[in-house]
């Protein structure tokens, strides 16, 4: 637990010191700024379209962080050498991993948090109740989605270099966010090996898509219901276990 | 060594003094040529690709007006009519809920509203953004001018900035017939201004006779033009339109019988 702390610690502090996420604050401050300045007819009221675009730029800068930060930790050590010591040390190789899952979640729900405030404070002073809970389920979810990122990346770090890792997990992440859909009427609708092949690709591949509330927090829509937090939940948990458990086993027989 | 360096800062300064409002200059008029003055930096670099996210944009008011979501996914209405009697269907042709549907499927569904509705009263406020936006992005999208005034004026009631928005379109479409007609309308049905909806309206009129169109689309810029001679008493002419337009629907004897209630 001591290592994991330690491990979390060390990239906090480098969250701090690099100027990835204030620089990504600053413009989005700047972009938010700049929207709700914007006119319209003088027609007063207009909301939904900064909702929209500010809840879609907290997921992604959030991402951005999330991403970044976490393919660089494990090449990083291994390029400086500073594995070595910590292996050195009564810490096992998928403690290693776990520590940087953990530090990678830990640092990109902090940045994840401070954006989400912003734009509670720009777009939501107003909320209701029922917005109160899609917001609370909206924040929820954003960690959730980060947590599978960090997972994500981390078990790309352990065999691929930094940009690869980086690239990689965006296409993944735009590829599922735009054809999700797609995929899913494949398997409704397919037939034989078509459908199987999608239906593969469907249940394998991380579903960001899942995380999305953005229409229905734009749109003041009901709350999801509770079944499907559960379940979101559990899919999160389920599938970032997997990764972390074939993350561990790869680094393991890595040869360093 | 200090010396030199002075020199070529001098230099260098004089040449930028030189070079940088020959290339301002240049680029002002370059861009003047081709009415792209006022268009702001950042929708320049779109390119031609400013057309296809200013058609985006319109579409994105549409989901807007049903408050996020798309109109009716034909896909699975196909796949519903089949021969796949396993899905349940709502009132908008989504499956959902379905027994054979797992939980991993249902999750998108469940995430993502699915009922149809349109946004009330109020509330279409929120689509004009994205119909500003494509104009602002394509100020030849002529349909997004007159989808946008038709929502500003007789949904919000904002008539004067709505006039002023369509004279900014005829500005950048001076040929475009819609515009124009939709003027027309707006002159006659909220401003009551007859002399400025006959000028507009036969210009719609000839514009419109030079490309291709269906009737009924000249129908109502005749319909429009008839009633606002009426309205200054030029009642000749507005028999003269009237008959045109039975001429359009020779079956219709409404149009017939208001040429001969002119006279």
């Amino acid at each position: 637990m001591r290592v994991i702390v330690a491990l979390v610690r060390e990239m906090f502090l480098e969250l701090l010191r690099k100027k990835d996420s204030y620089v990504l604050l600053i413009l989005m401050l700047v972009l938010l700024g700049f929207l709700s300045a914007q006119t319209f007819f003088d027609i007063e009221g207009i909301s939904r379209y900064m909702r929209d675009f500010g809840y879609t730029l907290v997921m992604l800068l959030s991402f951005v962080v999330a991403v970044t930060f976490s393919a660089r930790q494990i090449p990083a050590e291994i390029e400086s050498g500073t594995v070595y010591p910590l292996l050195a040390k009564p810490v096992s190789r998928f403690m290693l991993v776990f520590g940087k899952f953990c530090g990678a979640v830990v640092i990109s729900s902090i940045t994840f948090t401070l954006y989400f405030g912003v734009l509670v404070l720009f777009c939501f002073t107003a909320a209701g109740k029922a917005e109160l809970i899609l917001l609370a389920q909206s924040f929820l979810f954003g960690i959730m989605f980060l947590s599978m990122v960090s997972a994500v990346t981390v078990f790309f770090s352990v065999f691929m270099t930094t940009s690869a890792n980086v690239a990689i997990t965006f296409l993944m992440y735009f590829f599922m966010i735009s054809f999700s859909d797609i995929l899913r009427d494949a398997i409704l609708t397919g037939k034989g090996f078509v459908a199987s092949v999608f239906g593969a690709m469907y249940y394998l591949l991380p579903h960001f898509d899942f995380f999305d509330l953005r229409v229905r927090l734009t749109h003041a829509w009901d709350p999801v219901p509770l079944w499907v937090v559960a379940a979101v939940t559990a899919y999160t948990v389920v599938y970032c276990a997997g990764l972390l458990f074939f993350a561990g086993r790869l680094f393991g027989r890595k040869k360093l | 060594m200090k010396r030199i360096g002075v020199l070529v800062f001098i230099i260098w300064f004089e040449l930028l003094i030189v070079f940088a409002p020959a290339i301002d200059t240049y680029d002002h008029a370059f861009l003047v040529g081709r009415g792209m003055a006022d268009v702001p930096f950042y929708l320049r670099l779109l390119g031609e690709g400013k057309s296809i996210l200013s058609a985006i944009s319109v579409l994105q008011a549409d989901r807007y007006f049903h408050r996020g979501i798309g109109h009716t996914d034909e896909h699975h209405q196909e796949y519903l009519d089949e021969d796949h009697d396993d899905l349940s269907v709502d009132d908008v042709g989504q499956p959902s809920r379905s027994k054979k549907m797992n939980v991993f499927l249902r999750i998108p569904y469940e995430i993502g509203a699915t009922e149809h509705m349109h946004l009330e009263q109020d509330q279409v406020k929120e689509i004009i953004p994205w119909l500003y936006y494509a104009v602002k992005m394509d100020p030849h999208n002529v349909q997004a001018y007159v989808l946008t005034a038709y929502w500003v004026i007789d949904r919000l009631g904002k008539t004067q900035e709505g006039i002023n928005f369509l004279r900014e379109g005829l500005k950048n479409n001076p040929d475009s017939w819609e515009i124009n007609a939709e003027l027309g309308r707006v002159y006659f049905q909220d401003t009551k201004d007859y002399t400025a909806a006959v000028r507009v309206l036969s210009r719609a009129r000839r514009l419109l006779a030079g490309e291709e169109h269906d009737k009924f689309q000249e129908r109502e810029v005749l319909s429009f033009l008839a009633y606002s001679y009426k309205a200054l008493g030029q009642d000749e002419k507005a028999r003269s339109v009237f008959l045109n337009i039975s001429k359009l629907f020779p079956n219709d004897s409404t149009m017939k019988e208001k040429s001969k209630k002119t006279l």
